[in-house]
């Protein structure tokens, strides 16, 4: 026993070396999935928040071109529209490719506002018929609604499958 | 490369099955639908009377937009063969049917006439 030590010494410590180095590497490793984890967490749940302030915003802007509508003020909507569709793809741009559904909505609505524009675009300087008028409005309701549904749904702007 | 006739089918069979779900515009004759971020408009061109009063046939047309919401093509009876023109008009029948709910209308009725 006296004689093991002085010779053995010396592997015995490369072994334990060896095991805390693998143990510290493993618990680094386990450290750096952690903050990973929480990172990815921290970054879905800000592009949650910006997607659904987004969506509120365009929501309160249809609402807004609505009472334009409303009140003959067609001269002053039509920077809105434009700002409305590009608020919609910059939403379309930040959802996640496996948000299908979501990306398809979207831009079914981008679409409809595209046509409304180009519609009213030529007839603002004549009178609007009623029919017209409530044909628009209830185009842009039907959007406001999908808009409103998207902004409640919990899950939207999770990236779950992402890796 | 993927064919007009192909798309046409794919847009047919799903609409038929109820998973593409069309919506209208302002536009009584103009329905639209999306795949991903990319919309499909389908449109009906009505027949005009030409200079010598001949009746041109009813149309349709398809539109393509791409994500940015910019359209990417476009294809009327001028690109399309005989066969094509027919999906056009089923998918623009279908389309209209999907976008107003005309089966559940009809369904409706038939429940309030105990068909």
């Amino acid at each position: 026993m006296m004689e093991f030590w002085p010779v053995t010494w010396g592997d015995v410590a490369t072994v334990v070396g060896i095991i805390v180095s693998l143990t510290g590497l493993a618990w680094a490793i386990i450290v750096v999935r952690g903050a990973r984890s929480a990172a990815r967490e921290t970054r879905d749940q800000i592009a949650h928040h910006l997607q659904t302030v987004d969506l509120q915003r365009a929501i309160a802007l249809i609402q807004r071109i609505k009472t334009l509508h409303d009140s003959d003020r067609w001269e002053a909507f039509r920077e809105h529209y434009q700002t409305l569709r590009e608020m919609l793809l910059d939403v379309i741009a930040r959802s996640p490719d496996n948000q299908s559904d979501v990306r398809e909505k979207l831009a079914t609505a981008r679409t409809i506002v595209r046509d409304i524009e180009n519609f009213v675009r030529p007839r603002v300087s004549q009178d609007i018929p009623e029919r017209d008028r409530s044909r628009w409005n209830q185009r842009l309701n039907d959007i406001q609604s999908d808009l409103e549904e998207l902004a409640s749904n919990v899950g939207f702007g999770d990236s779950q499958g992402e890796t | 490369m993927i064919e007009l006739g192909q798309i046409l089918a794919g847009l047919v069979q799903r609409t038929a099955e109820g998973k593409l779900k069309w919506r209208r515009t302002v536009q009584d004759d103009r329905f639209v639908t999306s795949v991903d971020a990319i919309s499909i408009v389908i449109v009906e061109l009505h027949g005009y009377f030409d200079a010598d009063l001949n009746l041109a046939p009813t149309t349709h047309r398809l539109d393509i937009y791409d994500e940015s919401g910019e359209i990417v093509e476009s294809f009327g009876d001028q690109d399309t063969n005989e066969e094509e023109d027919k999906q056009l008009a089923r998918l623009y029948v279908l389309a209209r049917r999907s976008a107003l709910n005309i089966d559940s209308t009809l369904e409706k009725i038939a429940k309030a006439l105990d068909l």
